[in-house]
């Protein structure tokens, strides 16, 4: 039964191999220049250390909810994709009843301005 | 083709019209635009609150309706997917219309205290609904997945309703309390549900019941883990220090529904999960329960007495209550429980009451919440006072009214169990509750009032409200079980119907 994932190790095996070539001649053949700003963990322009303790607008909450709602849906939505024809109508309803309700919430939340920024 | 489960719609039909009723108060919430005019009215948030509590009431009717006809059926239906989850009995439909009535209740009498405190958002009369739908999933599920899901779909909704006052920093610290704690004890809870499911290999009643062995240390624990999560959501001592906080900060009616329907509905899935997944006869269980009950009706009465707020009174005075109501637990008798389901509806309609008052007497934008503020309100506002005496009268179990009966059922199941020591603390501690029921009243007649009432009418949703109320406390008072609506010709037995329901859970 692990033979069928032999494929797998390979993969891993592969990718790993290559991770260590690239590495590897990145140390022995790029240049190197190095000045402050250019340790800092990313070098975007950001400040990395900060204090957490700052305001963040509301409405990234929001956002954030509803991308969590509509991941999970989701998260259903491609288990019965798979099984659609199997589970026929009952299926089909079973997901209606499910999508309901965040139809709902996203249509509350969409007259409501939650969606205006 | 996977065949699809056989599925009787009338087994959810309560779930249904109350889910249905929250989705249609948000589509119908987000159409009224504020501004606009609708017969011939504009579009206040007033109005709109309006309309959004008769479109809840209006399925909260439905519910009900469907409730009292499957209770009369005394059929017993079960809702079943992959295993049996939810199952509509009479004890479920017992349970199911009081908390539907709660609901309808909540409704009418939150309708002119969010205009009053300026707090009338659509969103809250879908979360009472959502809130109703998850507790009377709660009380019919027959599987620990059930009663999970039941349970967080009852109080995921009261932790954004505890903060529905968010101008006011007391209502925030309530919702992130309940939230921060609630969500503790829900953690506890499934971890004993783990336990139970490594212990017997099945989340399913039933199935618990054949394979459950009492001598098993994981077992125990698990059913431990899960008592202390129930202990959390009935407020019973030793984990009741989030209620008076919670009970203080939340608005209200917000207040009154979780002193009342949470209590109820954990109580029934308490009284559900021992009576037919473990067993009542465990004599560890009566242990647990009685440390349980005797600590709460102590400290829940004795913290009452120095309270001068009377939402934190009258939430110390439901931990109290709680402690009582465990002692049906304790004896795990049919007697016991049907005198348990009797106090539950007694508790609900007294309790509702009192705070009734409290939410008759918020004025514009606070609450009228000190127990100070009660003073001299037999001259200015003699309609409530009466009320509110009535109510204090029967929380505190005085002859005459409903909660005299509750507590009277209580003792005499409890003697003939041979359990002295409960029903002596009962009413050595319904004594020490008269101080601080009794206060109030002492406070409207006998005292000048502080300052002229800034707001005298009642609106008609509290005035139905309260009269509904009092009405209950007066006729179960006198007519425990013998009672007729006089014009009707209607009887209404309520102790049978408790005793009846409950032989659901004993019988088979």
């Amino acid at each position: 039964m692990l033979t069928e994932y032999t494929g797998v190790l390979v993969i891993l095996a592969i990718s790993l191999v290559l991770i260590a070539v690239l590495l590897g001649i990145h140390l022995r053949v790029g240049p190197r220049r190095e000045f402050p700003s250019k340790q800092d963990p990313f070098e975007c322009g950001e400040r990395p250390v900060t204090s957490p303790r700052r305001r963040i607008a509301v409405k990234f909450y929001v956002v954030a909810i509803l991308f969590v709602v509509f991941d999970v849906e989701a998260i259903y939505f491609y288990p019965w994709g798979t099984v659609f024809r199997e589970l026929g109508w009952f299926g089909y309803a079973s997901i209606l009843v499910f999508t309901l309700p965040l139809v709902v919430g996203l249509f509350y939340e969409w007259m409501k301005g939650g969606l205006d920024w | 083709m996977i065949a699809p489960p056989e599925i009787s719609p009338s087994v959810l039909a309560p779930i249904g019209f109350t889910a249905i009723g929250a989705m249609v108060i948000l589509v119908q919430d987000a159409l009224l635009t504020r501004g606009s005019s609708l017969l011939g009215r504009r579009v206040t948030p007033a109005y709109a609150g309006t309309l959004n509590a008769f479109t809840a009431m209006l399925f909260l009717s439905l519910a009900l309706y469907v409730t009292v006809v499957a209770f009369a059926s005394g059929d017993s239906l079960v809702f079943q997917l992959a295993n049996p989850v939810y199952q509509q009995d009479r004890f479920g439909s017992f349970a199911t219309a009081l908390l539907v009535v709660v609901g309808i209740l909540t409704c009418a009498l939150s309708v002119s205290y969010l205009s009053e405190l300026g707090i009338n958002h659509g969103a809250y009369y879908a979360l009472v609904l959502a809130s109703i739908t998850g507790a009377i999933f709660l009380v019919g599920a027959i599987d620990l997945l059930g009663v999970y899901v039941g349970l967080e779909l009852m109080t995921i909704p009261i932790y954004v309703l505890a903060g529905f006052d968010r101008a006011r920093l007391r209502s925030n610290e309530a919702a992130i309390k309940y939230f921060v704690i609630g969500s503790f004890a829900t953690a506890i809870l499934l971890y004993g549900m783990a336990l139970i499911y490594g212990a017997t290999g099945t989340t399913s009643f039933g199935a618990i019941r054949d394979a459950f062995d009492p001598t098993s240390p994981v077992a125990m624990l698990g059913v431990g883990l899960i008592l202390i999560g129930f202990a959390f959501k009935i407020a019973s001592v030793p984990f009741h220090q989030w209620a008076p906080d919670v009970y203080e900060g939340a608005p209200a009616p917000i207040t009154a529904y979780m002193s009342v329907a949470v209590k109820a509905a954990a109580f029934t899935a308490l009284l559900r999960f021992v009576a037919t997944a473990i067993g009542p006869e465990t004599e560890q269980l009566s242990d647990v329960f009685a440390a349980f009950a005797v600590l709460s009706m102590i400290v829940g009465n004795l913290m009452a007495v120095i309270q001068e707020n009377v939402k934190r009174m009258l939430a110390y005075s439901s931990i109290g209550h709680a402690g009582a109501l465990l002692i049906g637990l304790v004896t795990g008798s049919p007697g016991g429980y049907a005198a348990i389901a009797f106090y539950l509806v007694v508790y609900a309609f007294m309790n509702l009451g009192a705070f009734g008052v409290v939410i008759a007497l918020a004025r514009r934008g606070q609450e009228c919440e000190r127990v100070d503020d009660f003073a001299g309100l037999a001259r200015t506002r003699p309609g409530l006072a009466a009320a509110m005496t009535l109510f204090m009268l029967s929380l505190a179990g005085i002859p005459g009214t409903a909660g005299f009966m509750a507590k009277f059922n209580l003792i005499v199941v409890a003697i003939r169990a041979d359990m002295i020591w409960l029903p002596i603390t009962l009413v050595v501690t319904s004594v020490i509750s008269l101080f601080y029921y009794l206060r109030i009243p002492v406070l409207m007649t006998m005292r000048e009032p502080s300052e002229p009432p800034s707001r005298t009418g009642i609106a008609s949703g509290e005035a139905l409200a309260l009269c509904l109320c009092a009405a209950v406390v007066l006729f179960l008072g006198f007519f425990p079980n013998h009672g007729m609506l006089p014009w009707l010709g209607l009887e209404l037995p309520v102790l049978d119907w408790a005793s009846d329901s409950v032989t659901d859970l004993f019988g088979s």
